[in-house]
């Protein structure tokens, strides 16, 4: 019997449209993966796939262990009828052959022969075909590995294996096993190397190339997880199979009822009678019904349950079916790697036959390096020889020359040896000498030092003999003043008379009027002070009433003088303190102490200062350290030498003062200033440099001998504050340390005394009162003036005149005090300021100016830029203009009212106001730049 | 225990200082007084009667001999030793040396046996024990509560460049004021700053203010010859504040307090490798010695890279703990102990 039947089955012979489509599908999927060539189809069946692959030109031979199944197959071959439906096997084959356009139907039965055997024993010889196809034949046989271990033997080398089985539980009475694809794969893979393995719809089908070696012995084994698959299918299985039983007994106890019930209607229709039992039946009947019904329905039931279970399985089938395809995947990508790696396998191997051939030829070179070594060793040997040979004659020559050595050697230790000696007897002597060069030069550096001492001595004697000397004309000139105007009041009429008057009244006592035979020095000649004059009282000194002056105190010893001043300068602190003022200045001025006959700039804005309350720190400048310290009747004012000043400074400069404004003027650029004026400003203190002079340009001229340019610039460039008394000089300062500087000009003290009376007109004298000296007073200028207007007198007041003969128009008054000089003035037809053009010039302010404009005076004066603006002051450049200018100036009435308003804005006080408000400003403003560290706290 | 420090002359800034910040925190466990042989506005700032003057040698011994101390400690000045001794050596003898100069060479020749040598690092602990002293032991300066209050920096309008030091050729003040002139020509904004000086001898003081006046990048330089020790913290931090830094031309240095002090202000450094620099500045603000141009540079680079100033004050917070006046006080009481213990065995 043939239990096969897919002849049937491919022509839809008995069998549902779906079962042909699969049966088609899975042939046709082997049939087109089915090489060319000798085929076996082992377990061919009725040989439908052995007959489509051979009307397509292949060579097959079909094998079944079937008799039956052969024998149709064979007929299908021979184009005779089969038992049930040869001719549509022929059609189809026909059809099939009718697609691939092969040749007719005897020509494939040519081509086809089908045999029975048994596939574990095939008669085949080894390697006889190019393919083989085992269809739904593994699930049959007893032994799965046997029948694949036969086809691989009869397989050529590389050929080619399609086999198919069904996929997963499929109940057969002939099945012997259950296959899923890894099952397959792993009895197929030791004789073949799978190349693709699918499912067709409920069949797994295989493709694989024969190995050339074997990986193993094939043999069938589900693994666990395969098994326990296979069980649940079979339960599963056996549960529907008793459900269908169910059915049918159901079923057929249906027909059975419906028959009888028919039959008794049949026989009771024919009788009429006895309804009661046809009740009866009818009433079975739906009991019948009914227990059919509930027998359906409980089936149904299970079936659906069965089905659902079903269901469930079939997805965890297709999660581990998912799972393999992915596996596949990644096998397939592990198979590139392989190929791959394989490709570079071949790749090295070239290169190591390269290498090796590239090896062969280095040792052909190394075989001859080696040769020419041998060649060389041997030559080596032979200089090696020659060598030896050389060397044992040159130790002859040596030891010869060594002895000879030897003997020298020993002739010049004793030579050194005698040497040594004669050195140690010079070093001897050379210490000797040097004893006594160390005392000569000893002596020496004493003799130097004492030397240095006196040439030091010297040069500090000259100053002094120098300052003496000028003290001397200074005083010699005062003198001379002096005898000349007592002879010119001893040689007046009221003189004589009063002379007269007196011999008359006291006859017998000396007449005062006559030279004193020899006249004791007076106080003043014996015991020269500070004071140059001896001035007559001032006006302001007798309103103020104060206490006679105190008697220059005696000089006194440094170390005692600074124990002094440290006492002296904390009662000052304490009285300025409780001073009225809201000011405190420190005035550093390069001047002498304040006194009244002297005006200079730091002394009228101290006296300012003072005149307001505000107590004023003085340093002055003072010759010698043993010159006493000065008295003043202000309390408020505390004077300090230059000397002394700055071990006074931190005292001073950190005392507290009671909230008062303090003002540092450095009023000269002094190098204490340097070290002093920032410090200073960290403690509050606004510093003012006052450029009052350009003492570069006094320097030049032999004055100011401590000036240094650098101390001035950064004096400039570091202090709150800069004025300087000119425009021109101002400018100067601004360049030296490139910031604004202000100018605060000198100014008039409103005490100076004014005219006594209206000035005489139609006066023919010219005055000048102020220094004579020629470093500035240009001597030359006023002779020439002198010589050509004869018609004017020049009188000059002043001293350090120099040694000349003058003209009988001119007329030296030495130093006057300022009221004489109001007195003078009114006789006066103009003032003079005659210095010599210049820088120095240039920069100045002359103080003098508004004195003279302050006792009405017209004024002449040289190049001043300064005071080129101000009111009744004619300025010239040239001598020439300035002598030609004289007689025209002279006489003229200036503009009293103009000037006066002019001079009451230009006092000493608004000098004062205006230093006020730049510190107002700085204190208000605060410092910029770096120098706003100072206020860093 | 009553320790009497003996030092040359007192003004504010230097080692002199440094006994004004201990005094704080050694006045709690010691009886501490103050020789010096002059003073220059420091005695004041101590409380009445711990600092004295003593300017001659029979004022110095006197002083010793009545303040009978358990431990003299003598820094970097030769004098008090000869008073010590005739003063009858009361106490044990410690010696305590800050300078590097030639003040150093006395010590090769005392006639004295110290009881207990004292340095400010290990750089100088290595040079004394090269002259064969011993034992040495290193307590480093400190800086008192000043240097760690918070101050408010002011705008200056331009980055500050300082240098601190006196005018003399230890602390190279041309070097310095040329390294500041380079620096100041090749960054317009750049203002340079010289602090002290204010002890200096007149030739100096001339020959500074004349390079002020003649060199055009000075031309806008600020010379503060004297500066109140209690504005200094204010000063580094406001330098720092505005971008500035410090550059220091030193031959040598025993410990570096101003770079110490710029460092805990938040002020970079830029210096020699010299001293005992290298033990509180970081690589990166070392130069070599001499290397003008080295200096220059870095000083540049660190005027524009913030990163830069980072790293250059990197050691900051080392140095402030090396200087708390707590650290000192523990070494150096340990040393008065030992000392004095020695002192009374003996």
């Amino acid at each position: 019997m043939n239990h096969d039947r897919v002849h049937f089955a491919y022509n839809g012979i008995d069998v549902d449209p779906e079962t042909q489509e699969l049966t088609r599908n899975r042939l046709h999927w082997l049939l087109d993966r089915l090489p060319s060539g000798r085929i076996l189809d082992l377990g061919c069946s009725q040989g439908t796939l052995s007959i489509l692959a051979a009307r397509r030109g292949d060579h097959v031979i079909g094998v079944d262990v079937e008799e039956e199944a052969v024998a149709f197959a064979a007929r299908q071959a021979a184009g005779l009828p089969g038992d049930t439906a040869g001719d549509t096997a022929g059609d189809t084959a026909g059809d099939t052959a009718g697609d691939t356009g092969a040749d007719t139907p005897g020509d494939t039965a040519d081509r086809l022969a089908f045999l029975r055997g048994d596939g574990e024993r095939l008669g085949f010889p080894d390697g006889c075909f190019d393919a083989a196809v085992a269809g739904e034949l593994l699930e049959h046989v007893a032994d799965p590995g046997a029948v694949l271990t036969e086809l691989h033997r009869v397989l050529a080398p590389g050929g080619t294996l399609l086999v198919s089985v069904p996929h997963g539980m499929m109940p057969h009475h002939d099945h012997r096993r259950t296959f899923y694809r890894a099952g397959l794969r792993r009895l197929i893979e030791p004789l073949f190397e799978v190349g693709e393995l699918t499912l067709l719809e409920r069949h797994i089908a295989a493709v694989a190339v024969r190995r050339e070696s074997p990986l193993g012995v094939p043999a069938f084994q589900l693994s666990q997880e395969e098994a326990d698959f296979l069980r649940r299918e079979e339960r599963l299985e056996e549960q529907a199979r008793g459900l269908r039983d169910k059915l049918a007994r159901a079923n057929r106890l249906y027909r059975d009822v419906t028959a009888a019930n028919a039959e008794l209607k049949e026989r009771l229709g024919e009788s009429g009678a006895n309804q009661q039992v046809l009740d009866q039946l009818s009433a079975l009947q739906d009991t019948v019904t009914r227990l059919s019904t509930e027998l359906a329905g409980s089936a149904a039931a299970e079936r659906n349950e069965l089905q659902e279970r079903l269901d469930t399985l079939a997805d965890d089938r297709d999660r581990l079916r998912a799972g393999l395809r992915a596996a596949e995947t990644e096998l397939g990508l592990l198979r590139e790697a392989a190929g791959a790696a394989q490709e570079e396998r071949d790749r090295l191997l070239e290169s190591i036959n390269g290498l090796t051939a590239g090896m062969d030829a280095l040792r052909e070179t190394a075989d001859a390096v080696a040769a020419q070594r041998d060649e060389l060793r041997a030559l080596v040997r032979a200089q090696a020889e020659d060598l030896r040979a050389a060397e044992a004659a040159h130790s002859e020559a040596t030891r010869t020359a060594e002895d000879a050595h030897a003997r020298t050697l020993r002739g010049l230790h004793a030579r050194i040896a005698e040497l040594d000696e004669e050195h140690r007897t010079q070093r001897a002597e050379l210490s000797r000498v040097r004893t006594v060069y160390n005392g000569e030069r000893h002596r020496h550096s004493l003799t130097q030092h004492r030397l240095d001492k006196l040439v030091t001595a010297e040069s500090k004697l000259r100053q002094e003999n120098a300052r003496l000397r000028d003290k001397l004309e200074t005083v010699t000139g005062r003198l001379a003043d002096y005898r000349e105007q007592v002879s010119r009041i001893r040689a007046s009429r009221a003189w004589r008379v009063l002379s007269v008057y007196r011999q008359l009244r006291r006859p017998g006592r000396p007449d005062p009027g006559q030279p004193a035979r020899k006249a004791p020095a007076s106080a003043a000649s014996a015991k020269p002070t500070r004071t140059i004059v001896a001035l007559p009282p001032s006006r302001d000194v007798i309103s103020s009433a104060s206490p006679a002056p105190e008697p220059p105190p005696a000089a006194t010893a440094p170390a005692q003088q600074e124990q002094e001043i440290r006492i002296a300068l904390g009662k000052w602190i304490d009285r300025a303190r409780a001073a009225a003022g809201d000011e405190v200045v420190l005035m550093f001025s390069g001047t002498t102490f304040v006194q009244e006959a002297r005006g200079n700039r730091p002394i009228r804005l101290t006296r300012v200062y003072l005149g307001r309350d505000c107590p004023v720190f003085f340093n002055y400048y003072r010759w010698r350290d043993t010159d006493p310290l000065p008295s003043h009747p202000d309390p408020l004012l505390f004077q300090s030498p230059i000397d002394l000043t700055p071990k006074l400074l931190d005292e001073v400069l950190g005392a507290d003062f009671g909230g008062k404004r303090k003002l540092l003027f450095a009023s000269f650029p002094h190098e204490t200033m340097v070290r002093t004026l920032t410090h200073a400003a960290s403690h509050g203190w606004v510093t003012i440099y006052d450029a009052r002079d350009d003492w570069e340009e006094f320097a030049k001229v032999g004055m100011a001998k401590w000036y240094h340019p650098g101390f001035e610039r950064y004096l400039v460039a570091h202090a709150d504050v800069v004025t300087a008394v000119s425009a021109p000089l101002a400018r100067k300062m601004e360049t030296l340390g490139g910031r604004p500087v202000s100018v605060n000009a000198n100014a008039l003290d409103p005490a100076f005394p004014a005219p006594p009376s209206p000035r005489r007109p139609g006066a023919t004298r010219i005055g000048y009162f102020g220094h004579l000296t020629d470093k500035w007073f240009d001597w030359d200028l006023v002779l020439r003036a002198a010589r050509a207007h004869p018609q004017f007198t020049f009188e000059l007041a002043g001293h350090q005149q120099p040694d000349l003969r003058l003209p009988e128009n001119v007329r030296l008054l030495g130093l006057l005090g300022h009221l004489e000089l109001a007195e003078l003035s009114t006789g006066w037809a103009l003032a003079l300021i005659p210095f010599k053009n210049g820088a120095l010039a240039d920069a100045v302010d002359p103080i003098k100016v508004y004195e003279y404009l302050h006792l009405g005076l017209p004024v002449l004066t040289t190049y001043f830029p300064q005071c080129a603006g101000y009111p009744g002051v004619h300025v010239t450049e040239s001598a020439a203009e300035f002598v030609a200018a004289l007689p025209q100036v002279a006489g003229t009435a200036p503009d009293a009212a103009g000037i006066r308003a002019w001079l009451a804005v230009n006092t000493w006080e608004c000098r004062v106001d205006a230093y006020s408000e730049m510190a107002e400003r700085v204190a208000r403003k605060g410092r910029e730049g770096l120098l706003t560290l100072l206020e860093c706290r | 225990m009553k320790v009497l420090f003996c030092y040359r002359y007192g003004v504010l800034g230097g080692v002199s200082t440094q006994l004004l910040n201990r005094y704080t925190h050694f006045s709690a466990e010691f009886e501490i007084g103050v020789l010096y042989e002059a003073d220059h506005g420091m005695v004041g700032h101590f409380p009445p009667g711990v600092a004295r003057v003593a300017a001659t040698d029979e004022a110095r011994e006197a002083a010793i001999r009545q303040a009978a101390p358990d431990v003299l400690v003598v820094i970097d000045s030769p004098s008090f030793l000869s008073a010590w001794q005739r003063a009858g050596s009361p106490g044990s003898l410690i010696l305590e040396v800050h300078t590097t100069t030639a003040n150093l060479s006395y010590l090769g020749e005392l006639s004295v046996s110290p009881g207990h040598i004292v340095t400010v690092s290990e750089y100088m602990r290595a040079k004394l024990g090269a002259l064969g002293l011993a034992p040495i032991s290193v307590v480093p300066n400190c800086l008192d509560e000043r240097w760690y209050a918070e101050t408010v920096p002011p705008a200056l309008g331009s980055t500050p460049v300082a240098w601190i030091g006196k005018l003399d050729g230890h602390k190279r003040w041309r070097a310095a004021a040329d390294l500041l002139d380079r620096i100041a020509s090749a960054r317009p904004r750049v203002t340079p700053l010289l602090v002290g000086g204010y002890t200096a001898p007149a030739s100096e003081v001339s020959a500074l203010t004349t390079k002020l006046a003649t060199s055009p990048a000075l031309g806008a330089a600020r010379w503060l010859p004297r500066v109140d020790y209690d504005q200094m913290p204010a000063l580094y931090s406001a330098i720092g504040a505005n971008g500035g830094l410090t550059v220091s031309t030193t031959t040598d240095e025993s410990f570096g307090m101003s770079v110490a002090e710029a460092l805990v202000r938040g002020c970079p450094v830029i210096a020699p490798s010299v001293g005992a620099l290298p033990e509180i500045l970081p690589e990166e603000a070392l130069y070599p010695p001499g290397d003008w141009a080295a200096a220059a540079a870095k000083a540049l680079k660190a005027l524009s890279d913030r990163d830069f100033r980072a790293a250059l004050q990197s050691t900051a917070s080392l140095v402030r703990e090396r200087t708390h006046p707590e650290y000192a006080l523990a070494a150096f009481a340990n040393v008065l102990q030992r000392s004095a213990k020695s002192s009374k065995v003996a």
